[in-house]
């Protein structure tokens, strides 16, 4: 049987005013199970506090209620009393008569009647509270990160730096990413390459972090502070430790005309290969698919050639699997395909490409060396036209709805880099709506109207056709409400932006959560938004969501901090009010899975014993130390299998059967 | 009267997120914002814990109104619990509303830890709307027999049932298909592919086919295939063993008709088949009749209007001869839509007429594919709900609407319940209210029709479920 | 021999009035597209020209469920408060021969031994059961086979539909009371005029396909072969474990009593239960009967032959088909019967 100690709070004036205190003693008083019903001016106080753990002690109270100010004030006061005094805190409930009643509520008798409700509630439940423990999980002092873009190495050096080791995967051969790829950032014009070389090499020779490039997560398990990542080290077919980076291979490679992925396809390959000249690890790989040795056996000439004798043809894929206290995943983005838009003659017209293209036209390593040059004929453009938000903002299914957020900057930088080596060259820039929020952002934008003469023309284009020898463009244009033609030597399209496809696995793998455009889910937008939902998972980067390259080394800091704050813990204490599963009950119908944010749900056989009768049946299982304790999976399990602790179907209940 | 309207005092319950409403609630309280003192504040985690037993509970122990209060859709503490909340309780709005009972009297919405005038405001009306109302007894009620009742199955009502009565003007197409399955079931068990068979024995009259398992090919002669095989298989296969029993180690051929396959790819989906231990060979259907004194007696109603002629699942297909759709894919709503198009006084008279006739024998719950828990909440101690009762004043009132809700987005509409309710009550058609909402609100959503499909109850879209969810 | 009365049956609304002037009047009506045993007002749609309510009788002296007691608690002192049995007199009408003879089935139950069952006792007690013939009895119907003459039902009064006229014999002295009272509505009748029809009756009962049915075997000293008999593992296969057959049984009366907590106090009732559930007598250890046949098994030995051997050979079956009617799954009382019957009756014999 159970006895309850029932405390009411005047605090002050301010419950006393209108809630008499003698009423709700004497409305609880008679209630089965009450054994003390006291009443002080402050509970909070330390007399109030004591008088309460004398009760405790006294009386050996099973739980008590205190009827005073809102749980959100005091309620951990009152745990930490019950538990010095040797009561569970999770024995302790609260009516808040001061938020809900005495403050709000001028007439004594109806507050005070209201009060002795809310008080009837809280013993209702009270009654039905369990003893609750928290669980304590140590933290494996390592970290993840999935990506080697400038967010995964800004995130790999910060955590390193504090004294974690990290392990960096990247599926392609070479750190670096997108930023590698581009010519100059905006708005400062400065050389990527020149910003982000040194930290590639700095993330590369540091002793915490461990790269692994051409490497792809396999598989994940476990949760927050231990989790267990396998990764795949597909083979290079090249010893990393023999090879010095000289060349000789891909000079002899007999096998050319391969697109360069990192050129975009706009230069060649051989089929052993480094992406570019300052490639992280400088070690080649070999592309198995193209190689003739690979193919049929025959050929062998960079082997041959390669004086360390690095070459392994029969490299095999290696598994990796190291366990984790933190994931943080930077998987970035990429551009979308464009074969829905047709309008823009984009696979008809080699004259047309896309703003990351055209990051390679420019850059001085890229197909042309820099040079701006039609992709066709080889002609030096007399004008060029940019279009904006192609894909971008696109309701209409074919593209996606969100902003792609950089568009505007890139191409203010792309006009003013084509204007400031070539100002006779006209530049058009169609547009929808300028968006350049961003420190120095707009000064740069209006520098190459004013300065540079970049021609704005807010408007759509409808067509682009492929002359021959020019462009033709047919748009609207928006501010004069006229029809337009333009004739033009390059088109150049701010395509959209999307998650790399490998993000919706990865992330399913790592039950954190994407949105409906793959993007990775924050764990709150506004409070939580480099934190996964999934407890132990951060965030950096354009897998998030569209972002710049300041935004994304900002971001990957916070994540690193975050997970840093988390690796400097030994041990993690979870929160007991989480789900738990009546095995007995549940038929592993897998509903509640889908609605858990936190991917805390898992399945798997279980020895259900019903009455002595043993079987092994497939059960949902509930993961401790990822479940937060929302409710929303016990509330789709239909038999009641699924229960939260502290909110227990019957104790919510009995506080609904209390006040009806 | 007038007088009683005064004095009448409702009770009123809110279900406050702990985050938001909650911390909304004690913010109205700091800065001094009154609302009545009617209004008693249950704190919860979050609203996607609020269970619809909960409110329907608090109704049926004299609440006047019950109020959930959440976070703005976008701000859940948990992510995405509100929108779990909102598509709940949308589509339990709306079949209480179907059912008669007053939707004024229930209430969703959203403030935030700021919206401290939004909360005094909303108890406010909230209260005055339910105070005009007046005391609530529909939903205590919605079983009872009326006390001097007309008989309502004249007028709208009658039309109603005249709809769900047996589709004498149905005929069943003749199904020939009997050897072709029989030389199936015994070539696979002669095989060993499979170790028993699923099917239909002939019963001691034509009339009385019934489920049943045959072992061995000598068996097989005594399997049937005709218009009286009404009965769904699906659930014999269920992995657990559902009625005690041994587990069956063997494969199983079973035999689907098209609305029992989607049945049966529910059930997939839902991790209670051992696909691997399961051939499965879709049949074609002609329509089934009811039977009644072991005379036929008109095609059942869900058979009349079906339109499910695929099967969604299956190693295998014996087609009818002559296989096309019978009536357009929305006929079926026709009966709802004749119910939604009564008053709400006729709708809740027509349910109450039809429920007070229900016995409890759980019948349409056992024999719903998708019922399958392995104890039932009605029949476990989870919830504290009394069972194998009938009886006033109850969460028993509430049997019907829980158990079409526990269904919502896991129905395919096969029509079951309605078909062995010994009382014909047309049960289906909460279910089918649902399922109309779920295609009006969340998009077209067949259940069984794709096991990779999210589920509509257990899944949200962030754009579009704002209007369809506001009441 | 009882004296014959009729009544035009344009005239029989009056007559229910006349009797509702005085005590409750239960009868068939068709309500919602269904036919159940209700109580009588004026604008219910009575018809007792239809074969089965669904309902059956029971539900008038058993109800589905009855408050016991309420327990009220208030600090240490808990007050008892008891219900009345229930005392008001009532009439049912029109109940054939096999419902009639169902109540004489739960009459053994609940009232041939001690302790009698008082709250059935006291309803039982005021009740006139007023019977009625069976004009059309159809395929499912097998009273025949428990030697139930629908043609004669038993019941306080008897009446026969026959053309326009409902003719009426008290059976007893309770009967003849309940007709004395209403004896200004109805005119004399020759007690003759009815062999025809009754004649009529008892062909076609006896025409019916189910109404030989091989019960020679189920007797005392069958009890464990039938009980061990290997036919059950598959006669109980295709059950879903509802209570549909228990619940429109007009002899199954079983009851579960439990608490049901009102805020108000705790309410102590019992409501009927079926021995189909699962829950059927959960105990702390568990069930008894782990197994969906052997729960099935309970059902059917109970009625052929727990009951029989209980009450001096009186099936716990009237013939009444609802359960052939009802069953969601086709299964019934008649294939049980046939596949043990006849096999047990051929073993014997060989």
């Amino acid at each position: 049987m159970e006895k309850i100690g029932f405390f009411v709070c005047h605090c002050g004036s301010n419950i006393k005013a209108t809630v008499d205190p003698n009423v709700v003693l004497d409305g609880v008083r008679s209630i089965p199970g009450i054994v003390v019903a006291e009443q002080y001016p402050y509970m909070c106080a330390k007399t109030g506090q004591n008088m309460i753990a004398d009760a405790i002690k006294t009386n050996g109270l099973t739980g008590i209620v205190i009827a005073a100010c809102s749980p959100r004030m005091h309620e951990a006061t009152f745990r930490k009393v019950a538990e010095a005094a040797g009561l569970n805190p999770y024995m302790v409930e609260i009516a808040n008569i001061r938020e809900h009643v005495s403050w709000i509520h001028k007439n004594k008798e109806e507050g005070s009647q209201k009060a002795v409700a809310l008080a009837k509630a809280a013993i209702a439940k009270v009654k039905l509270n369990a003893p609750l423990f928290p669980e304590e999980n140590s933290v494996i002092k390592r970290a993840l990160v999935i990506g080697g873009g400038i967010a995964g190495i800004q995130a790999a050096l910060d955590i390193a730096e504090a004294g974690y080791e990290v392990d960096l995967v990247e599926s392609s051969p070479s750190i670096g990413g997108k930023m590698a790829q581009l010519d100059k950032t905006f708005p400062t014009l400065d050389c990527s390459a020149c910003i982000l070389t040194p930290k590639m090499v700095d993330a590369a020779s540091h002793d915490k972090i461990n790269i692994m490039t051409y490497s792809e997560v396999e598989k994940v398990e476990g949760f927050v502070g231990n989790f267990t990542v396998t990764v795949r080290k597909k083979a290079r077919s090249v010893c990393m430790e023999k090879c010095t980076g000289c060349g000789d291979c891909w000079n002899k490679c007999p096998v050319k005309n391969i697109p360069l992925e990192f050129d975009l396809g706009l230069q060649n390959r051989k089929a052993i290969y480094i992406p570019f000249a300052q490639a992280l690890p400088l070690v080649p790989v070999i592309d198995r698919e193209h190689c003739i040795m690979m193919k049929s056996g025959k050929c062998g000439l960079c082997q041959t050639v390669c004086q360390p004798g690095a070459i392994e043809f029969d490299q095999e894929d290696e598994l990796v699997t190291q366990k984790y206290g933190a994931v943080v995943t930077a998987t970035g983005f990429e551009t979308i395909n464009l074969d829905k838009f047709g309008e823009y003659a984009y696979n008809d017209s080699k004259d047309v490409i896309t703003s990351f293209e055209f990051e390679r036209i420019t850059h001085g390593a890229g197909p042309t060396g820099g040079e701006l040059k039609r992709l066709s004929d080889g002609r030096k453009p007399k004008s060029v036209t940019f279009i904006q938000c192609v894909g971008s903002r696109d309701i209409s299914g074919r593209g996606k709805p969100y902003c792609s957020k950089i568009c505007c900057m890139y191409t203010a930088k792309h006009a003013v880099l084509i204007k400031d080596k070539y100002p006779d060259v006209n530049v058009n820039v169609f547009y929808i709506d300028m968006r350049t929020p961003g420190k120095a952002y707009d000064e740069f934008y209006r520098r190459g109207v004013e300065e540079y003469g970049v021609k704005y023309i807010k408007g759509q284009v409808g067509k682009v056709v492929d002359k021959g020898n020019c462009l033709t463009i047919s748009a609207v244009d928006l501010l004069d409400n006229v029809k337009m033609e333009l004739e033009t030597d390059m088109v150049i399209l701010a395509t959209a932006i999307q998650p790399v496809p490998s993000a919706k696995p990865l992330a399913s793998m790592l039950s954190a959560s994407i949105d409906t455009n793959n993007f990775m889910t924050e764990a709150h937008a506004k409070l939580r938004p480099v934190e996964s939902p999934t407890a132990g998972v951060f965030l950096a980067g354009a897998g998030q969501g569209p972002k710049d390259i300041p935004e994304t080394v900002g971001q990957a800091g916070a994540a690193a901090a975050k997970v840093i704050g988390l690796l400097s813990k030994d041990v993690l204490l979870s929160n007991p009010c989480t789900a738990m599963v009546d095995i007995n009950a549940c038929n592993g119908c897998s509903l509640c899975a889908p609605v858990c944010p936190y991917g805390a749900i898992s399945y798997g056989p279980a020895t259900v014993n019903d009455h002595g009768l043993k079987t092994i049946e497939r059960v949902s299982h509930i993961n401790q130390a990822l479940c937060q304790g929302c409710g929303a999976c016990v509330v789709v399990c239909p038999s009641g299998a699924m229960d939260l602790q502290g909110f227990s179907n019957k104790q919510l209940l009995a506080e609904v059967d209390a006040l009806c | 009267m007038l007088d009683q309207e005064k004095t009448f005092e409702p009770l009123i319950v809110a279900f406050c997120c702990n985050w938001c409403s909650y911390a909304g609630a004690d913010l109205a309280g700091t800065s001094r914002l009154s609302y009545p003192p009617n209004v008693k504040i249950i704190k919860v985690p979050c609203s996607c814990r609020v269970d619809p037993i909960f409110m329907l509970r608090a109704f049926g122990k004299g609440a006047d109104g019950v109020i959930v209060c959440g976070c703005h859709p976008g701000d859940c503490h948990y992510s995405t619990g509100n929108y779990f909340t909102r598509r709940r309780f949308a589509l339990l709005f709306s079949l209480l509303d179907f059912m008669g009972i007053e939707k004024e009297r229930m209430r969703l919405e959203w403030v935030s830890a700021a919206e401290s005038a939004k909360f005094a405001r909303v108890m406010n009306e909230f209260t005055e709307e339910v105070t005009k109302l007046g005391p609530n007894r529909r939903l205590m009620d919605i079983r009872n027999l009326p006390e001097g009742y007309e008989e309502l199955g004249r007028g709208p009502h009658r039309e109603v049932l005249d709809a769900q009565a047996p589709h004498a003007r149905n005929i069943p197409s003749v199904v020939k298909i009997e050897e072709q399955m029989k030389a199936r079931a015994t070539k696979l068990l002669a095989d060993g592919v499979v170790d028993r068979v699923l099917a239909w024995k002939a019963g001691d009259h034509e009339t009385m086919p019934e489920p049943a398992f045959f072992d061995h090919p000598s068996q097989i002669e005594n399997m049937v295939y005709n218009k009286y095989c009404a009965h769904n298989l699906s659930k014999y296969l269920m992995v657990a063993p559902w009625l005690g029993g041994k587990l069956f180690d063997g494969s199983t051929l079973i035999f689907l008709k098209p609305c029992d396959s989607y049945s049966f790819n529910q059930l997939i989906k839902e991790n209670l088949i051992n696909l691997e231990k399961t051939h499965i060979i879709g049949i074609g259907c002609g329509g089934t009749v009811q039977v009644e004194d072991l005379e036929e007696v008109g095609m059942w109603e869900k058979c009349g209007v079906c339109t499910k002629i695929h099967h969604p699942v299956g190693d295998e297909i014996i087609e009818l001869e002559n296989n096309s759709p019978r009536l357009d894919k929305n006929a079926r709503f026709a009966t709802v839509e004749a119910i939604e198009a009564l008053s709400a006084d006729d709708r809740f008279a027509f349910w109450q007429s039809q429920l007070s006739k229900c016995i409890r024998c759980n019948a349409c719950r056992n024999t719903c594919p998708v019922c399958n828990c392995k104890r039932c909440v009605f029949s476990n101690n989870k919830y504290d709900m009394a069972s194998k009762v009938n009886a006033t004043e109850f969460e028993e009132q509430l049997f019907h609407i829980v158990r079409a809700f526990h269904v919502a987005g896991r129905c395919s509409d096969c029509g079951e319940c309605s078909r062995v309710c010994p009382q014909d009550i047309p049960l289906h058609l909460l279910n089918r209210k649902i399922i109309k909402d779920i295609n009006e609100f969340y998009g077209e959503y067949q259940a069984g029709q794709d096991i990779a499909a999210p589920e509509p109850l257990t899944s949200f879209d962030l754009n579009n479920d704002g209007q369809a969810g506001k009441n | 021999m009882n004296k014959t009365y009729k009544i035009a049956l344009g005239n029989l609304s009056k007559l229910y009035g006349r009797i509702n002037e005085t005590q409750q009047i239960y009868l068939p009506v068709r309500r919602g597209g269904t036919l159940n045993f209700e109580k009588w007002h004026e604008s219910a749609v009575v018809d007792l020209h239809g074969l089965k309510t669904t309902n059956t009788p029971k539900d008038l002296f058993l109800p589905q469920s009855e408050d016991l007691y309420t327990a009220k608690m208030d600090g240490t002192n808990i007050e008892i408060i008891t219900k009345d049995f229930f005392d008001n007199a009532f009439v049912i009408f029109g109940v054939k021969a096999c419902d009639i003879e169902a109540i004489a089935v739960m009459d053994n139950i609940y009232l041939s031994k001690h302790p009698v069952d008082m709250y059935y006792e006291a309803r039982r007690k005021n009740a006139v059961l007023v019977s009625l013939a069976c004009n059309a009895p159809k395929n499912a119907c097998f009273c025949a086979a428990f030697n139930i003459d629908a043609a004669n039902p038993k019941g306080d009064v008897a009446t026969w539909i026959l053309g326009e006229y409902l003719y009426t014999q008290a059976q007893n002295g309770k009967g003849k009371a309940f007709v004395e009272d209403i004896m200004g509505l109805f005119e004399p009748a020759e007690a003759d005029d009815l062999l025809g029809l009754k004649a009529e009756i008892a062909e076609k009962a006896q025409s019916l396909p189910y109404s030989k049915l091989p019960l020679e075997s189920f007797t005392g000293e069958n009890m464990m072969k039938i009980f061990d008999h290997e036919n059950w593992d598959f006669l109980h296969r295709a059950c879903i474990g509802c209570g549909t057959c228990t619940y429109t049984c007009p002899t199954c009366s079983c009851y579960d009593i439990k608490d049901f907590d009102k805020c108000s106090g705790t309410t102590r009732f019992r409501c009927w239960d079926s021995c189909m559930y699962p829950e059927f007598t959960l105990m702390a250890h568990g069930n008894n009967r782990l197994t969906q046949k052997e729960r099935f098994r309970q059902r059917f030995m109970h009625k052929l032959m727990y009951h029989p051997m209980n009450y001096d050979g009186q099936f716990g079956c009237v013939g009444c088909g609802r359960c052939i009617n009802k069953c969601p799954v086709s299964l019934n009382i008649v294939k049980i019967i046939k596949s043990l019957g006849v096999e047990v009756a051929e073993n014997a014999n060989a």
